[in-house]
């Protein structure tokens, strides 16, 4: 416990008594890596917003929230970028938006949050954990989850076999929060 | 090389081969219908609409590609090693289109698949051949460099349609019009035709 009130003074003292903090879009990053055919395939949102609320007396609450503009997708390869914004994966005409919220409810594991939360996908709500941690210059707040693509009908169609697009999805992030 | 064609048993035969050697027509006939096959699919495939289908036939192309490649490679050597008979007694000028159309063939033949390998390599998609052995980059990710590749590869697998159209025709109008031995060096299982009577001063 307190490694990780060291830990989260890191992130959180210089600003000692900010409680409240936003993104700063162009120092953080979100990005995927899916498995197609036995082979990752690598790729990031280039827009997305979102804040954190945190509390010293209670790093525990600490509350995560961002809206993602899921067709600012990049894959690094034009394509691609264009079937996963079609109606067969995330469907961006309809589901522009992906939103993520944290519940407050955090438990720490060694030296980490686990941040249970949930995240609404292509019109789907689903309960996803995060597992944050803060960078090693304690500068930004490093985390990841991992997501079943299958539960939020990211590719469906001929695309739906797991055999080959691996359900799992791993989501990392790098947040750079500024004090609001 | 001529040291191994004047072997005694080799001598008994002929001292001048007639046809291309058995390895020589088999590579020749087994990259003719991998080469057409490619350039079909390759025409037809990027016009797909993305699926689960399409990738797997560009993932087939791509290993189908390499091994091209690699044929291309035992190819040369291997013509190195056995000299291609003599053609028969023709215009200068047509020895030279011969020459300088089979020079461009060899070179596609490595131009094509070393092109579609840059391309892939530039777009950054792994490959592992036949999922067997992962093929190394040759480029590092880089969107400039995959759109110059690409388009390389479009432009030279047009070329190489219009140098197989002339190929084959350049083939049919030897064996049927000249009615000579060019065409028949290269079948298998087909007895070359009686060498035409000489043509004095025939001789480039």
């Amino acid at each position: 416990m307190k490694r990780l009130f060291f830990s989260a003074c890191l992130l959180f003292c210089a600003p000692l008594y900010a409680a409240n903090f936003a993104f700063d879009a162009s120092n953080s990053e979100l990005g995927f890596t899916g498995n197609y055919g036995g082979e990752d395939v690598v790729g990031t949102f280039k827009r997305f917003t979102g804040n954190a609320q945190f509390d010293l007396g209670a790093p525990l609450a600490t509350r995560f929230k961002t809206e993602i503009d899921v067709a600012s997708l990049d894959t690094d390869y034009a394509d691609r970028d264009d079937t996963l914004r079609g109606t067969e994966f995330f469907d961006t005409a309809s589901h522009p938006s992906a939103m993520y919220e944290s519940s407050g409810d955090c438990v720490a594991a060694a030296a980490k949050f686990i941040c249970p939360g949930t995240l609404t996908l292509r019109g789907v709500s689903k309960p996803v954990e995060l597992s944050i941690a803060p960078s090693a210059d304690g500068g930004n707040i490093e985390g990841s989850a991992t997501l079943d693509r299958s539960h939020f009908g990211v590719g469906s169609g001929e695309w739906e076999d797991p055999e080959t697009i691996a359900n799992n999805i791993a989501i990392r992030f790098t947040l750079k929060l500024v004090a609001k | 090389m001529s040291e191994l064609r004047d072997t005694p048993s080799m001598a008994v035969k002929s001292a001048t081969p007639t046809r291309y050697s058995s390895v020589a027509i088999f590579l020749h006939w087994l990259m003719s219908i991998a080469v057409i096959g490619m350039l079909g699919v390759g025409l037809w495939m990027h016009e797909l609409k993305n699926s689960p289908f399409k990738i797997e036939l560009y993932t087939w192309h791509k290993w189908v590609g390499l091994t091209i490649l690699m044929l291309a490679v035992v190819r040369l050597l291997w013509r190195v090693h056995r000299p291609p008979p003599p053609m028969p007694p023709m215009p200068r000028w047509q020895e030279l289109a011969a020459d300088g159309s089979h020079y461009l063939l060899y070179g596609l033949l490595f131009a094509m698949p070393t092109s579609g390998w840059l391309m892939n390599s530039a777009a950054g998609f792994p490959l592992t051949w036949f999922g067997l052995f992962k093929v190394p980059a040759l480029l590092t990710r880089n969107k400039d460099a995959f759109e110059f590749w690409q388009e390389t590869h479009e432009l030279l697998a047009f070329a190489l349609i219009a140098l197989i159209c002339v190929h084959i025709a350049a083939a049919i109008k030897h064996h049927f019009i000249d009615r000579d031995n060019v065409l028949a060096r290269m079948l298998p299982l087909v007895k070359p035709r009686k060498p035409a009577p000489a043509k004095v001063g025939a001789e480039p």
